[in-house]
Protein backbone atom coordinates (compact mmCIF):
# COMPACT_ATOMS: atom_id res chain seq x y z
CA UNK A 1 0.00 0.00 0.00
CA UNK A 2 3.24 2.23 0.88
CA UNK A 3 4.69 1.79 -2.41
CA UNK A 4 1.14 2.33 -4.43
CA UNK A 5 0.70 5.49 -2.54
CA UNK A 6 4.34 6.68 -2.81
CA UNK A 7 3.94 6.22 -6.81
CA UNK A 8 0.83 7.75 -6.78
CA UNK A 9 1.75 10.63 -5.20
CA UNK A 10 5.05 10.48 -7.63
CA UNK A 11 7.37 11.49 -4.49
CA UNK A 12 9.57 8.71 -2.53
CA UNK A 13 8.12 8.95 0.89
CA UNK A 14 10.65 7.16 2.30
CA UNK A 15 13.15 10.33 1.53
CA UNK A 16 10.09 13.06 1.97
CA UNK A 17 11.11 14.54 5.35
CA UNK A 18 7.56 15.41 6.18
CA UNK A 19 7.56 11.56 7.25
CA UNK A 20 10.29 11.86 9.80
CA UNK A 21 7.96 12.22 12.33
CA UNK A 22 7.24 8.89 11.77
CA UNK A 23 9.63 7.64 14.10
CA UNK A 24 8.75 5.88 17.22
CA UNK A 25 7.87 9.05 19.35
CA UNK A 26 5.98 6.92 21.76
CA UNK A 27 7.87 4.24 22.51
CA UNK A 28 8.63 3.69 26.61
CA UNK A 29 12.74 4.48 27.04
CA UNK A 30 15.08 1.17 28.00
CA UNK A 31 14.27 3.54 31.77
CA UNK A 32 11.06 3.10 32.11
CA UNK A 33 10.82 -1.18 30.70
CA UNK A 34 13.13 -1.49 33.24
CA UNK A 35 11.69 0.60 36.28
CA UNK A 36 9.09 -1.72 38.56
CA UNK A 37 10.25 -4.86 38.00
CA UNK A 38 11.07 -6.86 40.97
CA UNK A 39 14.44 -7.29 42.37
CA UNK A 40 15.78 -9.36 45.66
CA UNK A 41 17.38 -8.29 48.76
CA UNK A 42 18.65 -10.61 52.03
CA UNK A 43 17.38 -9.20 54.65
CA UNK A 44 20.85 -9.09 56.39
CA UNK A 45 19.90 -7.85 60.14
CA UNK A 46 16.99 -6.66 62.04
CA UNK A 47 17.52 -4.14 64.51
CA UNK A 48 15.41 -3.49 67.52
CA UNK A 49 15.24 -0.01 67.76
CA UNK A 50 13.26 0.28 71.04
CA UNK A 51 10.43 -1.77 72.38
CA UNK A 52 7.99 -0.49 69.28
CA UNK A 53 9.98 0.54 66.28
CA UNK A 54 12.62 -1.60 64.47
CA UNK A 55 14.94 -1.24 61.48
CA UNK A 56 15.12 -3.83 58.86
CA UNK A 57 18.97 -4.00 56.67
CA UNK A 58 18.24 -5.08 53.12
CA UNK A 59 21.25 -6.02 50.89
CA UNK A 60 20.15 -5.94 47.35
CA UNK A 61 21.16 -9.41 45.28
CA UNK A 62 20.68 -7.41 42.05
CA UNK A 63 20.70 -3.48 42.11
CA UNK A 64 18.11 -0.60 41.30
CA UNK A 65 17.80 0.84 37.72
CA UNK A 66 18.33 4.48 39.70
CA UNK A 67 19.51 5.03 43.47
CA UNK A 68 16.36 5.98 45.23
CA UNK A 69 15.34 9.70 45.59
CA UNK A 70 14.36 11.57 48.21
CA UNK A 71 10.68 10.18 50.18
CA UNK A 72 10.70 7.32 47.61
CA UNK A 73 9.62 3.68 48.47
CA UNK A 74 9.78 0.14 47.39
CA UNK A 75 7.20 -2.70 47.58
CA UNK A 76 8.56 -5.42 50.15
CA UNK A 77 7.15 -9.21 48.65
CA UNK A 78 7.22 -11.72 51.28
CA UNK A 79 6.34 -14.47 49.48
CA UNK A 80 3.15 -16.43 50.72
CA UNK A 81 2.70 -13.47 53.17
CA UNK A 82 2.28 -9.70 51.94
CA UNK A 83 3.58 -6.95 49.36
CA UNK A 84 3.86 -4.40 50.97
CA UNK A 85 5.24 -0.52 50.62
CA UNK A 86 7.66 0.66 53.01
CA UNK A 87 9.68 4.02 52.84
CA UNK A 88 13.31 3.79 52.21
CA UNK A 89 14.96 5.41 55.44
CA UNK A 90 17.88 4.74 54.02
CA UNK A 91 20.65 3.47 51.00
CA UNK A 92 24.26 3.21 50.78
CA UNK A 93 24.34 1.89 47.22
CA UNK A 94 23.60 -1.71 47.87
CA UNK A 95 22.02 -1.56 51.19
CA UNK A 96 17.87 -0.64 51.72
CA UNK A 97 17.06 -0.05 55.42
CA UNK A 98 13.50 0.28 55.94
CA UNK A 99 12.40 1.96 59.82
CA UNK A 100 8.98 -0.31 61.06
CA UNK A 101 6.61 -1.09 63.59
CA UNK A 102 4.65 -4.65 63.80
CA UNK A 103 1.54 -3.62 62.47
CA UNK A 104 0.29 -6.28 61.03
CA UNK A 105 0.99 -10.29 59.15
CA UNK A 106 3.66 -8.55 56.81
CA UNK A 107 5.49 -6.14 59.61
CA UNK A 108 5.48 -9.25 61.47
CA UNK A 109 7.18 -11.42 58.85
CA UNK A 110 9.78 -8.80 58.14
CA UNK A 111 10.61 -8.51 61.81
CA UNK A 112 11.73 -12.13 61.61
CA UNK A 113 13.04 -12.40 57.96
CA UNK A 114 17.06 -11.95 58.54
CA UNK A 115 18.82 -14.13 56.66
CA UNK A 116 15.97 -14.52 54.27
CA UNK A 117 15.46 -13.50 50.39
CA UNK A 118 12.97 -11.10 49.69
CA UNK A 119 11.17 -9.48 46.21
CA UNK A 120 12.17 -5.90 46.44
CA UNK A 121 9.99 -3.43 43.45
CA UNK A 122 11.42 0.57 43.25
CA UNK A 123 12.38 2.55 43.95
CA UNK A 124 8.74 3.84 43.54
CA UNK A 125 6.80 7.49 43.90
CA UNK A 126 8.14 10.85 42.48
CA UNK A 127 11.13 11.83 43.95
CA UNK A 128 10.86 14.92 46.30
CA UNK A 129 13.44 17.94 45.13
CA UNK A 130 15.08 20.12 47.47
CA UNK A 131 14.53 23.73 47.13
CA UNK A 132 18.06 25.37 47.96
CA UNK A 133 16.28 28.83 48.20
CA UNK A 134 14.70 27.58 51.70
CA UNK A 135 15.42 26.14 54.96
CA UNK A 136 13.53 22.71 56.31
CA UNK A 137 11.55 22.19 59.33
CA UNK A 138 10.66 18.03 59.45
CA UNK A 139 7.85 17.02 61.66
CA UNK A 140 7.24 13.24 62.16
CA UNK A 141 4.25 11.29 64.16
CA UNK A 142 5.64 7.66 64.44
CA UNK A 143 6.97 5.73 61.71
CA UNK A 144 6.01 8.55 59.89
CA UNK A 145 9.79 9.35 60.60
CA UNK A 146 10.77 6.47 58.03
CA UNK A 147 10.69 8.75 54.84
CA UNK A 148 12.24 11.74 56.57
CA UNK A 149 15.52 10.04 57.72
CA UNK A 150 17.13 10.02 53.93
CA UNK A 151 15.88 13.46 53.81
CA UNK A 152 17.48 14.72 56.65
CA UNK A 153 20.44 13.18 56.15
CA UNK A 154 20.32 15.20 52.38
CA UNK A 155 19.05 18.37 54.19
CA UNK A 156 21.76 18.51 56.74
CA UNK A 157 24.38 17.68 54.32
CA UNK A 158 23.43 20.76 52.41
CA UNK A 159 22.93 22.93 55.61
CA UNK A 160 19.14 23.34 55.11
CA UNK A 161 17.91 21.71 58.06
CA UNK A 162 16.91 23.45 60.74
CA UNK A 163 14.94 21.06 62.88
CA UNK A 164 13.46 17.45 63.30
CA UNK A 165 10.49 17.18 65.56
CA UNK A 166 9.58 13.28 66.44
CA UNK A 167 6.52 12.63 68.34
CA UNK A 168 5.68 8.57 69.60
CA UNK A 169 3.05 8.09 71.95
CA UNK A 170 5.23 6.36 74.94
CA UNK A 171 8.69 7.20 76.37
CA UNK A 172 9.51 3.31 76.15
CA UNK A 173 8.96 3.47 72.61
CA UNK A 174 11.95 5.81 72.33
CA UNK A 175 14.31 3.46 72.58
CA UNK A 176 17.86 4.31 70.31
CA UNK A 177 15.55 5.74 67.83
CA UNK A 178 17.34 9.54 68.21
CA UNK A 179 20.52 7.72 68.39
CA UNK A 180 19.75 5.90 64.90
CA UNK A 181 18.62 9.06 63.47
CA UNK A 182 21.63 10.96 65.08
CA UNK A 183 24.23 7.92 62.96
CA UNK A 184 22.51 8.46 59.51
CA UNK A 185 22.01 11.64 59.45
CA UNK A 186 24.06 13.53 61.64
CA UNK A 187 21.28 15.85 63.41
CA UNK A 188 19.31 15.72 66.32
CA UNK A 189 15.98 14.28 66.84
CA UNK A 190 13.76 16.22 69.15
CA UNK A 191 11.32 13.44 70.69
CA UNK A 192 7.90 14.32 71.83
CA UNK A 193 5.83 11.76 74.04
CA UNK A 194 2.26 11.63 74.94
CA UNK A 195 2.92 10.45 78.24
CA UNK A 196 5.47 12.69 79.00
CA UNK A 197 8.42 9.86 79.86
CA UNK A 198 11.02 11.46 77.57
CA UNK A 199 11.88 14.60 75.82
CA UNK A 200 8.83 17.22 75.13
CA UNK A 201 5.37 16.21 76.84
CA UNK A 202 2.95 16.31 73.67
CA UNK A 203 2.56 15.52 70.29
CA UNK A 204 4.91 16.73 67.49
CA UNK A 205 2.31 18.99 66.11
CA UNK A 206 3.23 21.20 69.27
CA UNK A 207 7.08 21.69 68.23
CA UNK A 208 4.51 23.20 64.50
CA UNK A 209 2.20 25.06 66.86
CA UNK A 210 5.29 26.80 68.91
CA UNK A 211 7.47 27.36 66.10
CA UNK A 212 4.54 29.09 64.38
CA UNK A 213 5.85 32.40 64.41
CA UNK A 214 9.02 31.84 62.88
CA UNK A 215 8.22 29.35 60.42
CA UNK A 216 8.30 31.83 57.39
CA UNK A 217 11.34 31.22 55.27
CA UNK A 218 11.16 27.22 55.73
CA UNK A 219 9.45 24.86 54.23
CA UNK A 220 7.68 22.42 56.39
CA UNK A 221 7.51 18.42 55.59
CA UNK A 222 5.53 16.11 57.59
CA UNK A 223 4.74 12.79 57.79
CA UNK A 224 2.52 11.21 59.74
CA UNK A 225 -1.21 9.85 60.58
CA UNK A 226 -3.64 11.79 58.41
CA UNK A 227 -5.43 13.81 61.56
CA UNK A 228 -1.75 14.77 61.98
CA UNK A 229 -1.22 15.89 58.90
CA UNK A 230 -4.57 17.92 58.31
CA UNK A 231 -3.38 19.28 61.80
CA UNK A 232 -0.27 20.11 60.50
CA UNK A 233 -1.67 21.86 57.19
CA UNK A 234 -3.88 23.79 59.05
CA UNK A 235 -1.20 25.57 61.25
CA UNK A 236 0.90 26.15 58.32
CA UNK A 237 -1.57 27.34 55.77
CA UNK A 238 -2.27 30.43 59.24
CA UNK A 239 1.73 30.93 59.00
CA UNK A 240 1.16 31.32 55.23
CA UNK A 241 3.03 28.27 54.73
CA UNK A 242 2.00 25.08 52.39
CA UNK A 243 3.97 22.32 53.90
CA UNK A 244 4.74 19.35 52.21
CA UNK A 245 2.85 16.15 53.90
CA UNK A 246 3.99 12.54 52.92
CA UNK A 247 1.00 10.64 52.89
CA UNK A 248 0.23 6.59 53.12
CA UNK A 249 -2.67 4.96 51.51
CA UNK A 250 -3.15 1.66 49.80
CA UNK A 251 -0.53 0.80 47.73
CA UNK A 252 -1.03 -2.61 45.82
CA UNK A 253 0.65 -2.49 42.16
CA UNK A 254 3.13 0.35 42.78
CA UNK A 255 2.79 1.61 38.55
CA UNK A 256 -0.41 3.80 38.76
CA UNK A 257 -3.09 1.62 37.21
CA UNK A 258 -4.85 -0.64 40.28
CA UNK A 259 -6.06 2.55 40.96
CA UNK A 260 -6.35 1.61 45.02
CA UNK A 261 -3.85 4.24 46.17
CA UNK A 262 -6.20 7.32 44.52
CA UNK A 263 -6.46 9.66 46.86
CA UNK A 264 -10.18 9.78 47.25
CA UNK A 265 -11.61 13.06 44.79
CA UNK A 266 -8.33 14.16 44.07
CA UNK A 267 -7.33 11.62 41.54
CA UNK A 268 -4.00 11.70 42.64
CA UNK A 269 -2.37 8.27 42.91
CA UNK A 270 0.13 8.01 45.82
CA UNK A 271 2.30 5.64 43.60
CA UNK A 272 2.80 8.13 40.81
CA UNK A 273 2.02 11.66 41.99
CA UNK A 274 3.20 11.32 45.52
CA UNK A 275 3.39 9.99 48.24
CA UNK A 276 4.85 13.74 48.93
CA UNK A 277 1.87 16.35 47.78
CA UNK A 278 1.60 19.92 48.86
CA UNK A 279 -1.14 20.21 51.31
CA UNK A 280 -3.07 22.42 49.11
CA UNK A 281 -3.31 19.93 46.99
CA UNK A 282 -4.70 17.13 49.41
CA UNK A 283 -6.68 19.19 52.11
CA UNK A 284 -9.98 18.75 50.97
CA UNK A 285 -9.26 14.42 50.78
CA UNK A 286 -7.56 14.70 54.53
CA UNK A 287 -10.54 16.78 55.66
CA UNK A 288 -13.03 14.17 53.70
CA UNK A 289 -10.96 11.48 55.20
CA UNK A 290 -12.54 12.33 58.71
CA UNK A 291 -15.77 12.97 58.11
CA UNK A 292 -17.68 9.66 58.93
CA UNK A 293 -20.37 11.47 56.78
CA UNK A 294 -18.18 10.61 53.60
CA UNK A 295 -18.11 7.10 51.97
CA UNK A 296 -14.32 6.65 51.50
CA UNK A 297 -12.82 3.47 50.17
CA UNK B 1 -8.06 15.61 9.24
CA UNK B 2 -9.66 13.85 11.84
CA UNK B 3 -8.90 11.16 14.22
CA UNK B 4 -13.18 11.02 15.19
CA UNK B 5 -14.53 7.62 15.02
CA UNK B 6 -17.60 5.82 15.14
CA UNK B 7 -17.69 3.26 17.32
CA UNK B 8 -20.63 0.69 18.85
CA UNK B 9 -22.70 3.92 17.96
CA UNK B 10 -20.66 6.35 20.04
CA UNK B 11 -19.30 9.30 18.95
CA UNK B 12 -15.80 9.60 19.91
CA UNK B 13 -13.53 12.35 19.59
CA UNK B 14 -9.99 9.79 19.08
CA UNK B 15 -9.97 5.81 18.50
CA UNK B 16 -7.83 5.21 22.28
CA UNK B 17 -9.91 4.78 25.54
CA UNK B 18 -8.29 2.93 28.36
CA UNK B 19 -8.67 -1.27 28.40
CA UNK B 20 -11.06 -2.24 31.49
CA UNK B 21 -9.04 -2.82 34.49
CA UNK B 22 -6.87 0.27 34.72
CA UNK B 23 -7.84 2.78 37.44
CA UNK B 24 -11.55 3.35 36.62
CA UNK B 25 -13.55 2.53 39.64
CA UNK B 26 -13.99 5.13 41.62
CA UNK B 27 -14.71 8.55 40.75
CA UNK B 28 -11.42 9.80 41.51
CA UNK B 29 -9.41 7.42 39.26
CA UNK B 30 -11.90 8.35 36.29
CA UNK B 31 -10.44 11.89 36.94
CA UNK B 32 -7.03 10.29 36.52
CA UNK B 33 -8.17 8.53 33.19
CA UNK B 34 -9.21 11.66 31.82
CA UNK B 35 -6.56 13.65 32.89
CA UNK B 36 -4.31 10.53 30.38
CA UNK B 37 -6.40 11.57 27.54
CA UNK B 38 -8.98 8.64 26.94
CA UNK B 39 -12.09 9.57 24.23
CA UNK B 40 -13.81 7.31 26.63
CA UNK B 41 -13.44 5.97 29.76
CA UNK B 42 -13.91 1.86 30.71
CA UNK B 43 -15.20 0.88 34.07
CA UNK B 44 -13.42 -1.20 35.93
CA UNK B 45 -15.43 -4.67 35.51
CA UNK B 46 -18.52 -4.56 37.94
CA UNK B 47 -20.17 -7.40 39.40
CA UNK B 48 -23.72 -7.21 41.43
CA UNK B 49 -21.70 -7.16 44.75
CA UNK B 50 -18.65 -5.79 45.87
CA UNK B 51 -15.31 -7.85 45.35
CA UNK B 52 -12.40 -7.43 47.60
CA UNK B 53 -10.54 -9.36 45.15
CA UNK B 54 -6.91 -10.99 45.45
CA UNK B 55 -4.08 -10.25 47.86
CA UNK B 56 -1.21 -8.28 46.61
CA UNK B 57 1.03 -9.03 44.46
CA UNK B 58 -1.64 -8.52 42.29
CA UNK B 59 0.46 -7.12 39.11
CA UNK B 60 3.79 -7.68 38.48
CA UNK B 61 6.12 -6.28 35.65
CA UNK B 62 7.71 -8.69 33.43
CA UNK B 63 11.35 -8.07 32.16
CA UNK B 64 10.37 -10.04 28.92
CA UNK B 65 7.68 -6.84 28.39
CA UNK B 66 4.62 -6.66 29.56
CA UNK B 67 2.43 -7.73 33.26
CA UNK B 68 1.11 -10.12 34.88
CA UNK B 69 -2.17 -9.65 36.91
CA UNK B 70 -4.36 -11.54 39.39
CA UNK B 71 -6.59 -8.90 40.94
CA UNK B 72 -9.36 -10.58 40.60
CA UNK B 73 -12.14 -8.13 39.71
CA UNK B 74 -11.77 -6.25 42.93
CA UNK B 75 -15.28 -3.61 42.65
CA UNK B 76 -17.55 -1.33 44.26
CA UNK B 77 -20.47 -3.72 42.90
CA UNK B 78 -23.18 -2.10 41.14
CA UNK B 79 -24.06 0.45 43.71
CA UNK B 80 -20.83 2.78 42.47
CA UNK B 81 -22.15 2.91 39.02
CA UNK B 82 -24.13 5.87 39.73
CA UNK B 83 -21.08 7.65 40.94
CA UNK B 84 -18.93 6.38 38.55
CA UNK B 85 -21.00 7.76 35.55
CA UNK B 86 -21.91 11.19 37.13
CA UNK B 87 -17.47 11.67 37.30
CA UNK B 88 -17.50 10.99 33.95
CA UNK B 89 -20.29 13.45 33.05
CA UNK B 90 -18.76 16.02 34.66
CA UNK B 91 -16.16 15.68 32.80
CA UNK B 92 -17.61 15.56 29.47
CA UNK B 93 -15.99 12.27 28.50
CA UNK B 94 -18.52 8.88 27.65
CA UNK B 95 -18.39 5.65 29.89
CA UNK B 96 -18.50 2.48 28.94
CA UNK B 97 -18.96 0.59 32.08
CA UNK B 98 -17.49 -3.27 32.26
CA UNK B 99 -20.12 -5.76 33.38
CA UNK B 100 -19.55 -9.30 35.00
CA UNK B 101 -21.38 -11.78 36.55
CA UNK B 102 -21.47 -15.84 37.26
CA UNK B 103 -25.21 -16.47 35.04
CA UNK B 104 -26.93 -14.42 32.76
CA UNK B 105 -29.36 -12.68 35.29
CA UNK B 106 -26.02 -11.43 37.39
CA UNK B 107 -25.44 -9.57 33.21
CA UNK B 108 -28.58 -8.48 33.67
CA UNK B 109 -28.36 -6.93 37.20
CA UNK B 110 -25.48 -4.56 36.22
CA UNK B 111 -26.98 -3.95 33.03
CA UNK B 112 -29.76 -2.56 34.20
CA UNK B 113 -27.91 -0.21 36.74
CA UNK B 114 -25.95 0.91 34.38
CA UNK B 115 -28.82 1.92 32.09
CA UNK B 116 -30.43 3.30 34.64
CA UNK B 117 -27.71 5.51 35.42
CA UNK B 118 -27.50 6.54 32.21
CA UNK B 119 -24.41 4.92 31.40
CA UNK B 120 -23.15 5.99 27.61
CA UNK B 121 -22.59 1.85 26.85
CA UNK B 122 -21.75 -1.69 28.30
CA UNK B 123 -18.93 -3.66 27.90
CA UNK B 124 -19.35 -7.20 28.93
CA UNK B 125 -16.10 -9.07 30.20
CA UNK B 126 -16.53 -12.71 28.92
CA UNK B 127 -13.14 -13.44 28.75
CA UNK B 128 -11.53 -12.63 32.47
CA UNK B 129 -8.61 -15.44 32.76
CA UNK B 130 -8.54 -15.47 35.84
CA UNK B 131 -11.54 -14.96 38.47
CA UNK B 132 -13.28 -18.66 38.38
CA UNK B 133 -16.41 -18.50 37.56
CA UNK B 134 -16.63 -15.19 35.65
CA UNK B 135 -14.91 -14.95 32.13
CA UNK B 136 -13.02 -16.83 30.04
CA UNK B 137 -15.49 -19.93 30.48
CA UNK B 138 -17.93 -17.89 29.24
CA UNK B 139 -16.20 -16.32 26.32
CA UNK B 140 -14.84 -20.07 25.05
CA UNK B 141 -18.50 -20.71 24.69
CA UNK B 142 -20.36 -20.29 21.65
CA UNK B 143 -23.69 -21.06 22.90
CA UNK B 144 -23.20 -19.26 26.32
CA UNK B 145 -22.01 -16.13 24.56
CA UNK B 146 -24.96 -15.81 22.71
CA UNK B 147 -27.20 -16.39 25.88
CA UNK B 148 -25.51 -13.64 27.63
CA UNK B 149 -25.23 -11.04 24.86
CA UNK B 150 -29.11 -11.92 23.78
CA UNK B 151 -30.24 -11.58 26.97
CA UNK B 152 -28.93 -8.15 28.01
CA UNK B 153 -29.72 -6.68 24.73
CA UNK B 154 -33.20 -7.40 24.78
CA UNK B 155 -33.05 -6.31 28.59
CA UNK B 156 -31.49 -2.36 27.48
CA UNK B 157 -31.15 -0.13 25.34
CA UNK B 158 -27.32 1.01 25.67
CA UNK B 159 -25.06 -0.23 23.17
CA UNK B 160 -23.29 -3.49 23.65
CA UNK B 161 -19.35 -4.40 23.38
CA UNK B 162 -18.64 -7.93 23.87
CA UNK B 163 -14.99 -8.10 25.49
CA UNK B 164 -13.77 -11.50 23.80
CA UNK B 165 -10.10 -13.49 25.01
CA UNK B 166 -7.97 -15.47 23.06
CA UNK B 167 -9.49 -18.97 22.82
CA UNK B 168 -10.38 -21.54 19.71
CA UNK B 169 -13.87 -20.31 19.78
CA UNK B 170 -12.87 -16.76 19.64
CA UNK B 171 -14.06 -16.24 16.04
CA UNK B 172 -16.95 -18.25 16.49
CA UNK B 173 -17.98 -16.58 19.90
CA UNK B 174 -17.80 -12.97 17.77
CA UNK B 175 -20.14 -14.37 15.30
CA UNK B 176 -22.31 -15.18 18.17
CA UNK B 177 -22.32 -12.22 19.82
CA UNK B 178 -23.25 -10.27 16.66
CA UNK B 179 -25.78 -12.31 15.98
CA UNK B 180 -27.54 -11.64 19.25
CA UNK B 181 -26.80 -8.39 19.21
CA UNK B 182 -23.75 -6.91 19.68
CA UNK B 183 -22.81 -3.29 18.15
CA UNK B 184 -18.86 -4.07 18.94
CA UNK B 185 -16.55 -6.57 19.55
CA UNK B 186 -13.68 -5.80 21.88
CA UNK B 187 -10.38 -8.05 21.44
CA UNK B 188 -8.58 -9.50 23.59
CA UNK B 189 -8.35 -9.64 26.96
CA UNK B 190 -5.21 -10.49 29.04
CA UNK B 191 -4.23 -14.28 28.65
CA UNK B 192 -3.44 -16.90 31.31
CA UNK B 193 -0.48 -16.86 32.48
CA UNK B 194 2.05 -17.29 35.14
CA UNK B 195 5.01 -16.04 36.87
CA UNK B 196 7.61 -17.82 39.23
CA UNK B 197 10.50 -16.28 41.21
CA UNK B 198 13.54 -18.33 40.72
CA UNK B 199 15.20 -17.00 44.17
CA UNK B 200 12.28 -18.12 46.84
CA UNK B 201 10.77 -21.13 44.27
CA UNK B 202 7.19 -19.56 44.51
CA UNK B 203 4.78 -18.07 42.09
CA UNK B 204 4.84 -14.34 42.75
CA UNK B 205 0.93 -13.01 42.17
CA UNK B 206 -0.68 -14.73 45.55
CA UNK B 207 -3.38 -15.97 43.20
CA UNK B 208 -0.55 -17.50 41.31
CA UNK B 209 -1.79 -17.74 37.84
CA UNK B 210 -3.08 -14.20 36.40
CA UNK B 211 -3.64 -12.89 32.54
CA UNK B 212 -0.41 -11.61 30.95
CA UNK B 213 -0.63 -8.22 28.53
CA UNK B 214 1.27 -5.90 26.86
CA UNK B 215 3.47 -5.90 24.14
CA UNK B 216 4.20 -9.90 24.50
CA UNK B 217 0.33 -10.18 23.27
CA UNK B 218 -0.03 -7.35 20.66
CA UNK B 219 0.80 -9.68 18.00
CA UNK B 220 -1.71 -12.59 19.05
CA UNK B 221 -4.31 -10.01 19.27
CA UNK B 222 -3.74 -8.49 15.95
CA UNK B 223 -4.16 -12.20 14.39
CA UNK B 224 -7.63 -12.26 16.08
CA UNK B 225 -9.03 -8.88 15.29
CA UNK B 226 -7.64 -9.67 11.69
CA UNK B 227 -9.29 -12.47 11.81
CA UNK B 228 -12.55 -11.52 13.12
CA UNK B 229 -12.72 -8.84 11.18
CA UNK B 230 -12.07 -10.65 7.40
CA UNK B 231 -14.99 -12.92 8.75
CA UNK B 232 -17.65 -10.56 9.63
CA UNK B 233 -16.31 -6.57 8.82
CA UNK B 234 -17.35 -6.05 12.70
CA UNK B 235 -17.21 -3.39 14.86
CA UNK B 236 -14.16 -4.02 16.39
CA UNK B 237 -12.23 -2.40 19.45
CA UNK B 238 -8.65 -4.04 19.42
CA UNK B 239 -6.74 -4.38 23.12
CA UNK B 240 -3.72 -5.84 23.94
CA UNK B 241 -0.01 -4.39 24.31
CA UNK B 242 -1.13 -1.03 22.54
CA UNK B 243 1.77 1.05 23.84
CA UNK B 244 2.74 3.52 20.93
CA UNK B 245 0.92 4.94 17.66
CA UNK B 246 2.55 1.96 15.85
CA UNK B 247 0.95 -0.87 17.69
CA UNK B 248 -2.66 1.47 17.95
CA UNK B 249 -2.44 1.74 13.85
CA UNK B 250 -1.51 -2.11 13.46
CA UNK B 251 -5.04 -2.49 15.24
CA UNK B 252 -6.46 -0.12 13.03
CA UNK B 253 -5.29 -1.71 9.40
CA UNK B 254 -6.18 -5.58 10.80
CA UNK B 255 -9.67 -3.79 11.19
CA UNK B 256 -10.29 -2.43 14.32
CA UNK B 257 -12.32 0.97 14.74
CA UNK B 258 -11.00 1.86 18.23
CA UNK B 259 -8.43 0.78 20.44
CA UNK B 260 -8.21 0.39 24.32
CA UNK B 261 -4.95 0.85 26.74
CA UNK B 262 -4.05 -0.75 29.88
CA UNK B 263 -0.32 -1.72 30.28
CA UNK B 264 1.12 0.80 28.49
CA UNK B 265 -0.25 3.98 30.65
CA UNK B 266 2.72 2.02 33.55
CA UNK B 267 4.99 3.99 31.07
CA UNK B 268 4.11 7.55 31.63
CA UNK B 269 1.17 10.61 31.78
CA UNK B 270 1.87 11.35 27.68
CA UNK B 271 1.30 7.57 26.30
CA UNK B 272 -1.69 8.71 24.71
CA UNK B 273 -1.20 12.30 23.46
CA UNK B 274 2.01 10.29 21.92
CA UNK B 275 -0.03 7.96 20.26
CA UNK B 276 -2.17 10.55 18.70
CA UNK B 277 0.15 12.81 17.32
CA UNK B 278 1.45 9.62 15.94
CA UNK B 279 -1.75 8.69 14.25
CA UNK B 280 -2.08 12.34 13.00
CA UNK B 281 1.43 12.17 11.76
CA UNK B 282 0.12 8.45 10.06
CA UNK B 283 -2.87 9.66 8.51
CA UNK B 284 -1.12 12.88 6.81
CA UNK B 285 1.61 10.00 5.81
CA UNK B 286 -1.30 8.22 3.91
CA UNK B 287 -2.95 11.33 2.82
CA UNK B 288 -5.82 10.70 4.47
CA UNK B 289 -8.39 12.67 6.10
CA UNK B 290 -10.23 10.58 7.88
CA UNK B 291 -8.90 7.33 10.18
CA UNK B 292 -11.81 5.71 9.22
CA UNK B 293 -10.40 5.36 6.04
CA UNK B 294 -7.83 2.98 7.14
CA UNK B 295 -9.77 1.04 8.81
CA UNK B 296 -8.85 -2.99 7.78
CA UNK B 297 -7.14 -1.43 5.51
CA UNK B 298 -4.38 -4.80 5.40
CA UNK B 299 -7.17 -6.63 4.09
CA UNK B 300 -7.74 -4.40 0.59
CA UNK B 301 -5.56 -5.88 -2.15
Amino acid sequence: MVGLLARSLGVDVWKDTTCKPLALSGSPSSRELQLGIMRHAKVVKVRKLSRRYLLAELELIEPFEEAPGLIQFVLIWLPGVDYMPMSIADYDGSKVSVFFSIRGEGTRALANSAGRVVGLVGPLGKALTVNTESNYVLVAGGTGLAPLIMLAKKLNELGLLTAVAWGTRRGEDVGTVPAYFKEVTGAELIVYTENCNIGFCGKAVDFISKALPSLNGNEVVAAGPNDMLATIADLCFKAGVDPVLVLESTVKCGLGICGSCVLGETGLRLCREGPAFRASEVIGYLISYHDPTFKHR
Amino acid sequence: MSLEVKVATLNLRHPVMNASGVLGDTSGSITRLVKLGVSAVVTKTITPNPREGFNPPTIVKLPTGGLINAVGLTNPGKEAIKELTRAAKVLGVPIIISVAGRNTSEFVEVSGEAWRAEADALELNLSCPHAKGYGIELGADPRKVKEVVEVVTSTTSLPVLVKLGLSDKVIESAGKALEAGADSIVLINTIKAMCIDVYTLRPILAATYGGLSGPPIHPIAVRVVYDVYREYGADIIGVGGVSDWVTAAEFIVAGAKAVQIGTALINGDNVIREILEGLRKWLQYHNVKDISELVGAAHKR
